[in-house]
């Protein structure tokens, strides 16, 4: 269980129109194993969705550039592949899940044909019409929906329906890569409990690897085994759940995030915000791109972007932790 | 009398094609001066209709609205224009809910001019500069318009045109949901704030229970137009009675490592619908409890502990979790 199937290395990604050049995200690097799931965690705007899109090949053709890096899929760089390799790639071995499952879906065409599509377009086995069938109504079993309703139109379904079907076209070719952009955010936390374990089941049995994009450290703390903290297109931290979720290393973005988010069990009335505001990624500050919030801001983030520090895959991007020389720069 | 609205057995149903649809179907609640209910439940369970039909925005159905004693629901339009600069209400979403053609200072002070409270512009321009400051927007930002602001900027807008009346009582509509999180506490604290300082009555309503688990007194779940548990905040979290309101909480991811290996008890199916709902409880359908008698007949809210009201036929000992 242990085969690398998605390395990103020192990924760069702008958007570049006639007036500003947008930095959505700046040098990130992951791995991900088989059958892992990745949490990638950020507010709006942080460069999650964007990641995603450069890992599908399908960021806008005419504004998005990649301007370093590499995505390997099991040793092979995506971003070397002609358009029309990328379809294989798509839909068979990565697939997506999208953030609202009420535009995601063709309004005219049935379930059964939007997720029996992606078995045409990627049918290296040579299955007939009825055994296409035969799969569809399998998947919709395992995503809950009662075969007998594949006739129907995404109106005919709810919210939290419509997510299943969304998934089941994400996992109807068995992918090796399952990207989940906010799967949940469009639903109720009662429907969002039954999609998650639904995700988790699916994919212990696939065996899928998964990257689950959220801005919910609780979503984070119950489905992920490593996370990457995201802020201005960088990942500031990035480790294993225990990494992230406990000791006292960490970056002070990280810690932010957690003291304001309202807890359930703590009884303080007073949240605790993160003073000011994400900055503009037209125009990144010089040093580190957090440092006009951070309350441990000192005189060199300001001058010079921070050393990625990393202690046994305990990655944290931050000047505090380069004094104590034991970081490579 | 302490309690600044009294609302009594108060319906909204809405005609449909399809028969007659219960948005709000006999809540009774109140709030005293000061302090904060927070109603909580899911998408169409019915509490922005319940926020906006106390406010008068859609006309009740039946019940009473006692706002400081007077019924505001039999009330004439006239006579209500009068108390309607003391209940104002925080919308939910900041990008739809302002006009995109005034200036910050010219959405502050149309409540001002709509109500005719300033005998001039002078006026109206202190009071703006004032409120502005009160929630915390830059004087540089008068001239600015509201595409020119982030989410968090354009909600204080929202909560100076809600206070800029000087009301007592403000209807919050899940103001912070289309926030990030690190700014949702930017406008939480000045609403807590505010409300020591002014004595501000507040309904909060919200899907997020650790939201308003912040900021209410007193917390009452809803489940399709019906109240279905209503208690203090403490002791709905520390006793959750009713199986939806325990399942609610069960389903909201903790963010701490324990939660990784947590298994919960999942409630199945979804919201049916609440168009000429089935007698008795709404929630027996998917209740893991569900006995006969509960879709007998109405469930009436009976008290478990002193405030603690719950609309549920079991008794105690009898759940088998």
């Amino acid at each position: 269980m242990s085969e690398q199937i998605l390395s990103i290395q020192d990924l760069s990604v702008i958007y570049k129109t006639d007036l500003e050049t947008v930095y959505a995200v700046n040098h990130i690097s992951l791995d991900l194993n088989a059958g892992e799931t990745l949490g990638l965690v950020g507010e709006t705007g942080a460069g999650k969705t964007t990641t995603a899109l450069g890992v599908m090949g399908l960021l806008p053709e005419r504004t998005a550039r990649v301007t370093s890096g590499r995505i390997l899929l099991q040793g092979d760089d995506l971003l070397k592949k002609k358009e029309l390799e990328m379809q294989r790639v798509r839909g068979e071995k990565i697939s997506m899940i999208f953030q609202d499952p009420m535009t995601a879906l063709n309004p005219v065409l049935t379930v059964e044909d939007q997720i029996g599509e992606a078995l045409y377009l990627h049918n290296a086995e040579e299955l007939t019409a009825a055994q296409i069938s035969k799969r569809v109504e399998a998947i919709l079993e395992q995503v809950g929906i009662p075969k007998e309703r594949k006739k129907e139109y995404p109106y005919q379904f709810s919210g939290g329906m419509r997510q299943r079907v969304v998934i089941a076209i994400a996992l109807v070719c068995n992918p090796l890569l399952l990207i989940a952009d906010e799967p949940t955010t469009a639903l109720d936390v009662t429907i969002q409990a039954q999609i998650l374990s639904m995700i988790c089941d699916l994919q212990r049995h696939f065996g899928t690897s998964v990257i689950m994009i959220t801005h919910d450290l609780g979503i984070v703390a119950e489905t992920c085994d490593k996370v990457g903290i995201m802020y201005a297109g960088q990942i500031v931290e990035y480790g294993t759940l225990e990494d992230i979720f406990t000791g006292d290393r960490h970056h002070p973005y990280t810690v932010g995030l957690f003291n304001s988010i309202p807890s359930l069990t703590d009884h303080a009335r007073r949240l605790k915000p993160i003073e000011g505001l994400m900055p503009d990624p037209t125009s990144l500050p010089e040093g580190c791109a957090f440092a006009p919030r951070c309350q441990s801001c000192m005189e060199i983030c300001k001058r010079q972007a921070p050393p990625v520090i990393d202690r046994d895959g305990h990655r944290i991007c931050c000047h505090l932790f380069g004094t104590e020389g034991e970081g490579k720069a | 009398m302490s309690d600044l609205l009294v609302v009594k057995d108060l319906k909204k149903y809405f005609s449909t094609p399809a028969g007659q649809l219960r948005a709000v179907d006999g809540v009774s609640f109140t709030i005293p001066r000061g302090r904060t209910m927070g109603v909580v439940g899911e998408s169409g369970c019915g509490k922005s209709t319940l926020g906006r039909a106390i406010l008068q925005l859609h006309k009740p159905t039946g019940g009473e609205v006692l706002f400081d004693g007077q019924d505001v629901a039999a009330m004439s339009k006239a006579q209500f224009n009068k108390i309607r600069p003391r209940m104002q209400m925080i919308f939910q979403d900041p990008y739809s809910s302002l006009n995109g053609r005034m200036t910050v200072q010219q959405l502050i002070a149309e409540p001002l001019i709509v109500n005719k409270v300033c005998k001039n512009r002078w006026e109206i321009d202190e009071k703006v500069e004032k409120m502005m400051d009160t929630v915390g927007l830059a004087k540089r930002l008068t001239l600015a318009y509201p595409h020119e602001l982030d989410g968090g900027r354009r909600q204080r807008i929202g909560v100076a045109r809600a206070l800029i009346l000087d009301p007592a009582f403000i209807v919050c509509d899940e103001p912070v949901s289309a926030l990030d999180v690190s700014i949702q506490a930017q406008i939480l604290n000045p609403l807590m704030d505010l409300q020591e300082e002014l004595g501000l009555t507040y309904l909060f309503i919200t899907h997020d229970l650790s939201v308003v688990k912040h900021i209410s007194q007193e917390i009452m779940v809803m489940y399709m137009g019906k109240c279905v548990e209503k208690a203090p905040a403490e002791e709905i979290f520390l006793h959750p009675t009713h199986p939806y309101t325990r399942a609610l909480m069960d389903a909201i991811p903790i963010p701490s490592i324990e939660s990784k290996h947590k298994v919960r008890q999942i409630i199945q199916g979804e919201v049916t619908s609440p168009i000429n709902p089935k007698p008795g409880c709404r929630f027996a359908a998917r209740c893991p409890h569900a006995m006969e008698r509960c879709t007998r007949g109405d469930v009436e809210m009976r008290e478990v502990s002193p405030g603690h009201l719950v609309a549920c036929t079991l008794e105690e000992g009898q759940r088998n979790d």
